[in-house]
């Protein structure tokens, strides 16, 4: 679980985040929903300690993050897992070494240790007898997919996902949102995830937060987000929700 | 303790074993980076050799004593220089530059020798084509080079306390003599190139793919980070550097007059210096295109221009020669150039190394404030 208390974050004299308090729940997919520039990476960046906050509070479980010493940092962060919107894959390496590479940093696993991790994580992701090709050689579904296998070889506690399916076509973003609601329910993982993708909030939004402007608007569930009498998220829903009317 | 250490250990070794992964698989850039001193080192001494042999000699004598014959026949024995021509009068100079027939011009004072001896002052002018200042900048420091022998022959006979004054219509400056000039010249900017470019531009590279943040965001220590991107660039910085010098010793016919030791230490803090500047940059700009500028534009471009390795500084206006002290390279070519090539003992180039010292301490807290972790 990770609890953020009263949020604040700005660049200069440009208040991004306001005041944003919000529980993220173990085991769930936790939607951030938003229109480009809301703040939603920010939220993202900030959660991970990769922004400093300007005020506010970022509890994971018991463990208050934003005034922890670098040292204890360091320990939690083995706990994260993180896929970025460009998939971040390593270009001078393969995809089993990109896999391989945060066990080698982190763990005192052998080199066949991490290599029969690496291959498990693949599997779990679909990708096989890809272990030596580099990510150049690799379809944009897949190299999300490789990130993901590199996100959870750690077996974090915590997954962070920003636009998981961004450039993708929908079967395959429908496919790679299907693998990180089923490996966050196997695993038990605390899992955020940018979108801005209303399939992927239908699909898997277990627990939606709309921010607007860099305030929370609303919060409920995929099952609430199509009746709320709220103007700013039907705006947002319903530019989206022609496309899902046209197909049904 | 034992096993964490072992493990932060192991943490650094991937780190920079990716590091040289990365420069390795860019077969191509690796290349050009060794394959650059090489081509850097040749093409300076074909320039060099070609430039300063064979030195069209006029002479315009009225004294015609004793002093004044004796540094002729120096020039006359001096393997750069032909004498090709004894004037009568000075009017037969200006057909002889029109018609490029000769490259320089020793137009001695009227009574040398008594002036030389009484006055103290004996006055010799070096006229050389302009058309061609770099030449006739060499020509003229060699002929200067000539006298000031002369002179301390001289002097170490006991004979006169007084000087030769050697006025030269174009400038004049002692040091830009021969591929002397160019090693310390092509070691500043090869360092400079593969430290500073190099470093900028990867670290750049991993913001633009997103793998810094992902780096940052994990358990790694952001010193780390930038060490592991330290390494291989030092390594490069070596291997470049060891084969400038056996080129310079083997091909240029240059050699390590002085301390081998003291050249590996100022080399090495300028790397520090280049690596920082580096670092700097690439928390400066966002894009690799920018990296690659900002290091060309802001780095190179004064190096070769203002550092003294193609122009002489005393040459510049001053301006330039103020701006030309912040300039890393400025420091280490003219330490190098001591220590290397004059064979002087490292108390001469204390002070060069002193201010690249100091550049380095101010430059490395500087970078490593702006490469804060969080990436804002
Ligand atoms: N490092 C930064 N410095 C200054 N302003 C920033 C920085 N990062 C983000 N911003 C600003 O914060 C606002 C929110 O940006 P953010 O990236 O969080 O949007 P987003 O909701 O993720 O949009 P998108 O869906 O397009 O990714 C934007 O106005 C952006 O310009
Ligand atoms: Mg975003």
């Amino acid at each position: 679980m990770i609890e953020v208390k009263n949020l604040n974050k700005s660049f200069g004299d440009k208040h991004v985040l306001r005041n944003i308090s919000t529980v993220f729940h173990k085991g769930q997919t936790n939607l951030i929903i938003g229109r480009s520039g809301s703040g939603k990476t920010v939220l993202l960046k900030s959660i991970v300690g990769l922004h400093e906050i300007d005020s506010g509070e970022i509890h994971y479980g018991d463990v208050r993050f934003d005034t922890l010493n670098l040292k204890s940092k360091k320990h939690l962060r083995q706990k994260i897992g993180m896929l970025f919107q460009s998939s971040a894959l390593f270009d001078f390496a393969t995809v089993v070494q990109n896999v391989m590479f945060p066990l080698q940093m982190f763990t005192s696993m052998s080199r066949e240790e991490c290599l029969d991790r690496a291959n498990f994580c693949l599997k779990r992701v679909d990708i096989v007898n890809s272990n030596n090709l580099s990510p150049s050689e690799i379809s944009g579904g897949m190299k999300k997919r490789v990130a993901i296998a590199r996100a959870i070889a750690l077996n974090p506690e915590y997954l962070f996902c920003d636009e998981p399916n961004s450039g993708l076509d929908p079967g395959t973003s429908i496919l790679i949102d299907n693998l990180i609601k089923e490996i966050t329910e196997e695993y038990q993982i605390t899992t955020i995830v940018n979108t801005h993708d209303m399939n992927s909030v239908l699909e898997i939004g277990d627990n939606i937060m709309f921010i607007h402007e860099g305030n929370k608007w609303w919060e409920g569930n995929k099952n609430d987000v199509l009746h709320s009498d709220n103007p700013e998220l039907n705006d947002f829903v319903f530019i989206s929700k022609m496309a899902q009317m046209m197909k049904s | 303790m034992g096993i964490k250490n072992n493990l932060q250990l192991k943490e650094f070794v991937s780190f920079v074993r990716k590091e040289f992964y990365h420069i390795i698989r860019d077969r191509r850039t690796m290349l050009i980076l060794l394959v650059m001193p090489v081509i850097q080192i040749i093409l300076f001494g074909f320039a060099i050799s070609t430039e300063v042999q064979n030195i069209r000699l006029a002479v315009y004598d009225p004294s015609n004593d004793i002093s004044s014959r004796k540094i002729i026949d120096k020039f006359a024995a001096n393997e750069y220089f032909d004498l090709l021509y004894r004037l009568e009068s000075l009017a037969e100079a200006d057909p002889l530059f029109k018609e490029n027939k000769a490259d320089l011009l020793l137009v001695f004072s009227a009574k040398f020798n008594d002036n030389l001896y009484n006055s103290g002052k004996a006055s010799l002018q070096l006229i050389a084509d302009g058309a061609d200042p770099n030449t006739a900048t060499i020509i003229t420091g060699y002929a200067s080079n000539i006298l000031a022998a002369y002179q301390q022959e001289i002097i170490a006979n006991g004979e006169i306390p007084y000087q030769i004054v050697p006025e030269s219509k174009l400038l004049y400056n002692p040091s830009m003599k021969s591929a002397y000039n160019f090693v310390p010249g092509v070691m500043g900017l090869i360092l400079m190139l593969i430290c500073a470019m190099m470093t900028s531009i990867s670290i750049v590279r991993e913001k633009e793919q997103g793998t810094m943040e992902l780096l940052l965001a994990s358990p790694v220590k952001p010193l780390l980070i930038i060490l592991s991107k330290a390494v291989p660039y030092l390594t490069l910085s070596a291997v470049n550097l060891t084969t400038i010098l056996l080129l310079s010793i083997y091909l240029l016919e240059v050699p390590v007059a002085g301390s081998l030791f003291w050249l590996t230490t100022i080399s090495l803090v300028f790397i520090l210096v280049a690596l920082s500047l580096g670092l700097l940059i690439s928390s400066l700009v966002r894009t690799q295109v920018a990296a690659m500028l900002a290091s060309g534009m802001v780095l190179m471009m004064p190096v070769v221009v203002l550092s003294g390795m193609v122009f002489p500084i005393e040459n510049m206006p001053l301006p330039l020669q103020w701006f030309s002290t912040l300039l890393p390279a400025r420091w280490y070519i003219a330490a190098i150039r001591k220590v290397m090539i004059e064979g002087l003992d490292i108390a001469y180039a204390a002070k060069e190394l002193g201010i690249l010292a100091i550049m380095a301490v101010v430059l490395i807290i500087i970078s490593l404030k702006k490469f804060k972790y969080r990436l804002e």
